[in-house]
């Protein structure tokens, strides 16, 4: 996992000069904050600028990146960038599908847990890792296929938290908490008590998270289509102006669905539900594969 | 809803492209992004449209396939062929 910053290559500072052509794409923070922008650096080449911290130079034909920080950027926030936004962003851009997810290991196999910032990815994960079920990712989930089979790619051993979220699953057993210089989020290392998978498994379930509306824990079955037009919205994927890579998620996605079940679960979003949200899937998931239809 | 020709063909517009997973159907447009599911019926209408059929065709075909009043198939068609014009996935008769 640890690999990959291995094809990272930090620049000295600089300050970021104005780019020739305007961005062809970029990513406001829920606060209306502009967070990232994107600009095409010749074919297949990509620089994605990160106002105040740093522009990274990538492509979609080798995993080899070029980072130049402003003054005074942060290390360790430029290695968080590049392993939770920039590499799943590269991934994608070189034909990998990686999505909006966390995933957990349940059962010797994985099931993500898919959806958009703020839907509780990474307290699910949290909770999970905390009760003894491995956590793989909390975040852009590479699915890798092989064999006929997608098989959920580990990533990096942190958990990000909220304050609140930290202290209600975590609680005193966080061994190391570092922070993440432009999110008010911290990131929870993972240990004995919060519990990674390293190894990459095939995925047998596909779970969206729903927007929290629920009074109790729901899951219903998604149909291709609803599973198809929500997964393509929680999907990485860098060039969203090129065809051909539109048409290669699309058909990822497609593939995806046509192998794995996909679901909706939702649920009230309080602390003391999680371990019934936490039974709920795991009761799914063995009972399924105790008794295949 | 504005008038729409009943007998003229809807086309599809370039760099669409359409997958079908259990009965229904997903599309997307390639250079806009946008994507657009459809169930069981709107992926019948769909292979309609793929095999140039007019609105007045397509609305036969569904009524003779579906237990609906006539006039609420070619209404309900109109309205989804229009809905999908505006997301720019086809393109209606004039």
């Amino acid at each position: 996992v640890f690999g990959a910053s291995e094809h990272l290559t930090l620049h000295l500072p600089a300050k970021q000069q104005p780019v020739g052509s305007p961005p062809f794409h970029r990513w406001i923070s829920a606060d209306a904050q502009l967070f990232a922008e994107f600009f095409r650096a010749g074919p297949d080449e990509y620089l994605i600028r990160f106002p105040g911290i740093g522009d990274f130079n990538i492509s979609a034909r080798h995993p080899f990146v070029k980072v130049h920080p402003v003054e005074g950027a942060i290390q360790d926030t430029l290695l968080h960038l590049y392993l939770n936004q920039v590499r799943p962003l590269q991934l994608s851009a070189g034909g990998s599908l990686v999505l909006h997810a966390g995933a957990v290991r349940l059962s010797g196999q994985a099931i993500a847990l898919v959806g958009p910032s703020g839907r509780g990815k990474s307290s699910l994960c949290a909770s999970f890792a905390a009760s003894g079920v491995p956590f793989l990712t909390d975040d852009g989930l590479e699915l890798c296929l092989q064999d006929g089979l997608y098989f959920a790619q580990p990533h990096v051993p942190t958990v990000r938290l909220w304050e609140d979220s930290l202290t209600a699953i975590v609680g005193s057993s966080a061994t190391e908490v570092l922070p993440v210089s432009y999110s008010a989020k911290t990131r929870v290392l993972a240990s004995a008590d919060l519990l990674h998978c390293e190894q990459a498994l095939p995925l047998s379930h596909v779970f969206l998270l729903g927007a929290g509306e629920a009074t109790r824990t729901e899951i219903r079955p998604l149909s291709a289509r609803e599973a198809i037009t929500l997964l393509i919205g929680n999907t990485y994927v860098l060039d969203i102006q090129d065809p051909e890579t539109m048409a290669k998620h699309f058909d990822h996605i497609t593939g995806l669905v046509s192998k794995l079940p996909c679901f909706m679960l939702d649920y009230p979003r309080r602390y003391e539900l999680l371990p019934e949200v936490r039974q709920t899937l795991v009761n799914m998931v063995r009972s399924e594969k105790e008794c295949p239809l | 809803m504005s008038p729409v020709n009943l007998y003229g063909q809807v086309v599809v517009v370039p760099n669409v492209i359409a997958r079908d997973l259990g009965g229904e159907t997903v599309l997307l447009n390639l250079k806009t992004g946008t994507y657009f599911g459809l169930d069981s019926v709107g992926a019948r209408l769909w292979s309609l449209i793929q095999s140039g059929s007019t609105i007045a065709a397509m609305s036969d075909a569904l009524a003779s396939e579906f237990d609906a009043e006539p006039s609420v198939i070619e209404s309900d068609i109109k309205r989804l062929l229009t809905d999908m014009a505006a997301q720019g996935l086809v393109s209606l008769p004039e």
